[in-house]
């Protein structure tokens, strides 16, 4: 009993003067949980008279690279992933006087192969994508597919045909952003056809962008469109011109062309910003009927005022399959209503779990 | 003498029934009133306030409330990110908040890090922080604030930034290698800062700092505005991925308000130098003045609105009656 | 056909498929490929900035060599164009007075830099004030950053240090390093961005006012319920915005049972409740319609973008 006592007063004495000499340390550890690795929970052990601790890391190189100057014992760093990277702390005085340093273990970090926070994520990618790919298959088979009448989308013929008769020309602006937006593709598909319907009535067209690439894309595109119509003879790459990048610069170009060839027709299908309101009172001004269509919502309230139709967000994306007759297009669109189905029905019943306190619904949505 | 008077009666009748006729026609003539006319009126009501201010008074809403109370309790030791992605166009919008702002964060003590999205937004950096930090705060570069500059890549640069500022912005906008910014030796990703406010006017812009870094790292988000951009960040707001908005000039004029009222009445942590600069901050209120004139044109655009809707309604009946 | 039209179509569905995946594979070569592909995207469009620069060239050329109508406008597009590729690549300005010390009579070189940076010539004892608080505060390197705002030309800079010095301070002619002078003040660059960009912007952006003004004016009508509805929130919301509207409705807070006919509040619960309701319905159609999209273009249903049927 006595030896045991006396143990263990020994391992308690030695705990405290062991705490009490303890140097300056550093423990570098890898963060588990993280999916994207990289992250390294770092904790220090101080030491009296140190006012400020400079953090280093080195890869190997036998370089010391600076990481921080920190008065904090614990604190998460980024590093490389798969590189054992090691960490050294030097304490300083309050005059930056060196008071001692010390080094960590070596630490590596590693990325996983599937991100488990957005597991959920990726249950409604498949879902999302599952269900267009099955309606897309089925369309395949040729199941007749019904497509409500959309009055803007109607009203694209009747647009060009009566440029057509005016005999002036036809606008086509595909929005002011860059092929890396997709309504820009969107635009572009659009484009697509109303470029084969001025080749079929052999109305003018005129496609100003404002996106070198646009320009290029937008080229391929009327260029294909007056191919697959046989008139290969009507088009031009003086089409589809280049203006300026700059927002209000392309708006003020835009405006210009309007002013001076007074198209009968104007669509303007794209990404668009502030210059919406400016270009559609402009062509309004000038007696155009106009279509609009955009994904921007901000912007659809300036276009509903100014247009005489307007493409209201999923109706511009759905523009190509009304305007088409590819049954496999149609079939996204539906495809697309049934998951817009299944969200309302997912909303409805949040609503009503939410209303009773019952937050397990809506933490399944939740995510990083 | 009655038949006179009768007659008399019949003429005065007929002559308000031809008044009365003229101006319905007139009336019905205002739907096709030219543009133009319109374009004068508004030119004339926006400049007189401008010229003669009322002095109306500003009222604060949640929206402002919410975005100013989640800067003014942050501690002082806090560090926010400031990212400018507006020009010049939206300037006249945007600046006066990112003035007022600059100056909270600033009276509280916090330290800012601000980057740009837009190259135009570099500019308007320059010129927020030379009022705010250099002339009236008298603050030091790179340790009090820093400007990182733009890097062009859009919201690559914000996923960038979630994981190194030093990969993204290895020099500051004055070629100064970032390691020997004493500001930035605590903040290596964006993860370390407390708060990221988004001076935005478009793409990139607030939706962008929410998705890539605000949701992800936990980092709250509040943005300043264009009026129009509400619409679209509203949802975030409500879901609180956003701490508030301050929308447009109203939103502005709001900010400048509480700022203000936030020295006067001192409420919350404010540093010593700040109460000095109430007078100068009171005087230099440019969203406040312009309210006046925004003001007196949604007034003008109401009346407009009634006027064409009156003429439209004329020439319906009009048009029914024939 | 098979290069123009199978070939990108393979290429779109394969990397679409990729970076769709790859959101969720934190693991290299995934974890990083969709910041690389943003920046091969920038550096593919920034080398396209070339065809559009030689296309807007040809077009605005082509209208001055003609004498098309409006080609004056076209000749200002080309002289702005060649201007300010210029001030980018040849000539930069950014040159400034560097001063060191202000030597023995300090108050006569404040008041020198005073009347520097006060380019109307009227200088004030507090313009000089401000002046002297702001010289304590040194730039990131020590040196005195004040007036890098104020000069842009290497003989104008060179001028200024040359007075300085002889009022008895330390001055050199400073400069900007090719490449921050896109970013610093007083270049020509700048003075391109400030003198023409600035007001230029300025005034298409405020455009916006006039035709605000005359679309409501033309559109806003009670036509059915709807529109009536559309019509009555939207004069609720534009006058709910402004101090007017509270200043007109103020009387209302002080009857509780009216309160809740404060314009402001009108304007508040409008925005944050129908409008925020709408918003988000759009939001999510817009949302799978991108998806829908994007899902089109990987499987090559839809490929007219590329040149295709």
């Amino acid at each position: 009993m006595m030896l045991k006592r006396t143990t263990c007063l020994l391992i308690l004495l030695l705990g405290v003067f062991s705490f009490a000499f303890a140097g300056l340390g550093i423990h570098a550890e890898a963060e588990i949980g993280e999916p994207e690795g990289s992250i390294v929970k770092i904790s220090l052990t101080p030491i009296e008279e140190a006012s400020i601790y400079i953090v280093e890391k080195n890869t190997g190189t036998h370089k010391w690279l600076p990481v921080l100057e920190t008065a904090n014992m614990e604190f998460e760093t980024n590093i490389d992933n798969e590189v054992a990277t090691t960490f050294k702390v030097t304490a300083l005085d309050s005059d930056r006087k060196i008071l001692a340093t010390a080094v960590s273990e070596a630490v590596t970090t590693h990325a996983k192969w599937f991100n488990h926070l957005r597991l959920n994520r990726f249950i409604a990618l498949i879902v999302i994508c599952g269900t267009i790919l099955f309606y897309i298959s089925r369309a395949r088979k040729n199941k007749k597919i019904y497509m409500r009448p959309v009055a803007g989308l109607q009203a694209f013929e009747e647009a060009v045909g009566r440029a057509t008769e005016m005999g002036r020309s036809v606008l086509f602006v595909p929005g002011i952003m860059d092929l890396d937006q997709v309504e820009t593709i969107s635009g572009l598909i659009i484009l697509g056809h109303v470029s084969k319907m001025t080749a079929r009535y052999e109305a003018d067209l005129n496609v100003p962008v404002s996106r070198s690439l646009v320009m290029e894309s937008g080229r391929e595109t009327v260029q294909a469109s007056y191919i697959s119509e046989g008139r290969p003879d009507l088009y031009s790459s003086n089409m589809v011109q280049y203006y300026t990048d700059d927002q209000f610069a392309f708006a003020a170009a835009v405006d210009g062309v309007m002013l001076r060839e007074k198209p009968a027709a104007v669509f303007l299908q794209g990404k668009f910003y502030a210059e919406s309101l400016i270009m559609a009172e402009t062509g309004n001004s000038i007696g155009a009927i106009q279509i609009a269509g955009t994904g921007s919502p901000s912007q659809i309230p300036f276009f509903v005022t100014a247009c005489d139709y307007t493409l209201i967000g999923e109706e511009f994306f759905a523009a190509s399959a009304y305007l088409g007759d590819d049954p496999k297009l149609l079939g996204s669109i539906k495809g697309q209503d049934i998951v817009k189905g299944i969200l309302i029905a997912a909303i409805g019943l949040g609503v009503i779990l939410e209303t009773f306190n019952l937050n397990f619904f809506k933490n399944l949505f939740a995510g990083s | 003498m009655a038949k006179n008077r009768s007659k008399a009666y019949t003429n005065l009748s007929n002559n308000f029934k031809d008044i009365l006729e003229k101006f319905v026609n007139f009336l019905a003539k205002l739907d096709g009133l030219d543009r133009r006319i319109i374009f004068l009126i508004i030119g004339l009501v926006v400049l007189f306030p401008l010229l003669v201010p009322l002095g109306l008074p500003i009222e604060t809403t949640q929206l402002t409330e919410d975005a100013f109370y989640a800067i003014d309790e942050l501690p002082t030791d806090a560090k926010v990110l400031v990212s400018f992605e507006y020009g010049p166009s939206t300037k006249p919008e945007i600046h006066p908040m990112a003035i007022s702002v600059l100056r909270h964060l600033f009276s509280k003590g916090n330290k800012v890090v601000v980057m740009c999205l837009w190259p135009d937004g570099l500019f308007m950096a320059n010129e927020a922080l030379d009022l705010v930090a250099n002339k009236e705060f008298g603050l030091k570069y790179g340790v009090d604030y820093v400007n990182l500059g733009y890097r062009p890549g859009n919201e690559a640069i914000i996923k960038g930034i979630t994981k190194s500022f030093k990969a993204n912005f290895s020099i500051d906008s004055k070629g100064t290698n970032i390691t020997e910014i004493p500001i930035m030796h605590d903040v290596q990703t964006a993860k370390d800062v407390d708060f990221i406010f988004s001076l935005s006017a478009g793409y990139p812009g607030a939706i962008e700092w929410v998705l890539y870094a605000g949701d992800p790292l936990q980092v709250p988000v509040s943005s300043g505005n264009t009026s129009i951009q509400v619409n679209q960040l509203l949802p975030y707001v409500k879901s609180g991925q956003m701490r508030g908005i301050v929308a447009g000039m109203p939103g502005a004029a709001e900010y400048e308000t509480m700022v203000i009222r936030k020295l006067e009445e001192n409420i919350g942590p404010i540093t010593d130098h700040a109460r000095t600069l109430l007078p100068n901050f009171k005087e230099r209120r440019n969203a406040t003045k312009f309210m006046d004139a925004q003001s007196i044109a949604h007034l003008v655009i109401v009346l407009f609105i009634i006027l064409g809707n009156i003429s439209f309604l004329v020439k319906r009946k009009k048009q029914k009656k024939y | 056909m098979f290069w123009k039209r199978t070939i990108p179509a393979i290429i779109v569905a394969a990397v679409g498929v990729i970076m769709l995946l790859s959101w969720f594979i934190p693991h290299e070569p995934f974890g990083s490929l969709e910041t690389h592909a943003t920046q091969w995207y920038d550096i593919i469009a920034s080398f396209a900035m070339i065809l559009g620069a030689l296309n807007l060239l040809r077009l605005q050329g082509n209208k001055v060599i003609k004498q098309k109508k409006g080609w004056p406008y076209a000749l200002a597009a080309v002289i702005a164009f060649f201007m300010t590729l210029t001030f980018g690549f040849v000539v930069k300005g950014g040159f400034y007075p560097n001063i060191t010390s202000v030597g023995d009579n300090p108050e006569a070189v404040y008041l020198k830099i005073a009347q520097v940076i006060d380019t109307d010539g009227n200088v004030s004892e507090e313009d000089v004030a401000e002046v002297r608080a702001l010289y304590a505060i040194p730039g990131p390197d020590g040196e005195k950053v004040l007036l890098h705002k104020a000069v842009v030309s290497k003989r104008m800079a060179q001028k200024v240090v040359d007075e300085l010095n002889t009022l008895g301070a330390t001055a050199s002619v400073g400069e900007l390093k090719w490449g921050s002078h896109v970013q610093g003040n007083k270049t020509y660059y700048s003075w391109v961005f400030y003198s023409f960009f600035t007001p230029l912007s300025a005034t298409m952006f405020a455009l916006l006012a006039f035709f605000v003004a005359s679309a409501s004016y033309r559109a806003f009508k009670i036509r059915n319920a709807e529109a009536t509805v559309l019509l009555v929130s939207g004069i609720l919301i534009m006058l709910g915005r402004v101090p007017l509207g509270a200043y007109l409705t103020a009387w209302t807070q002080n009857i509780p049972w009216l309160s809740w006919f404060h314009l402001p509040v009108i304007q508040e619960w409008l925005y944050q409740y129908p409008n925020a309701a709408g918003a988000r319905a759009i939001m999510i159609g817009i949302g799978l319609g991108i998806v829908g999209t994007s899902l089109r273009v990987i499987l090559g249903i839809e490929k007219s973008f590329m040149g295709g049927d």
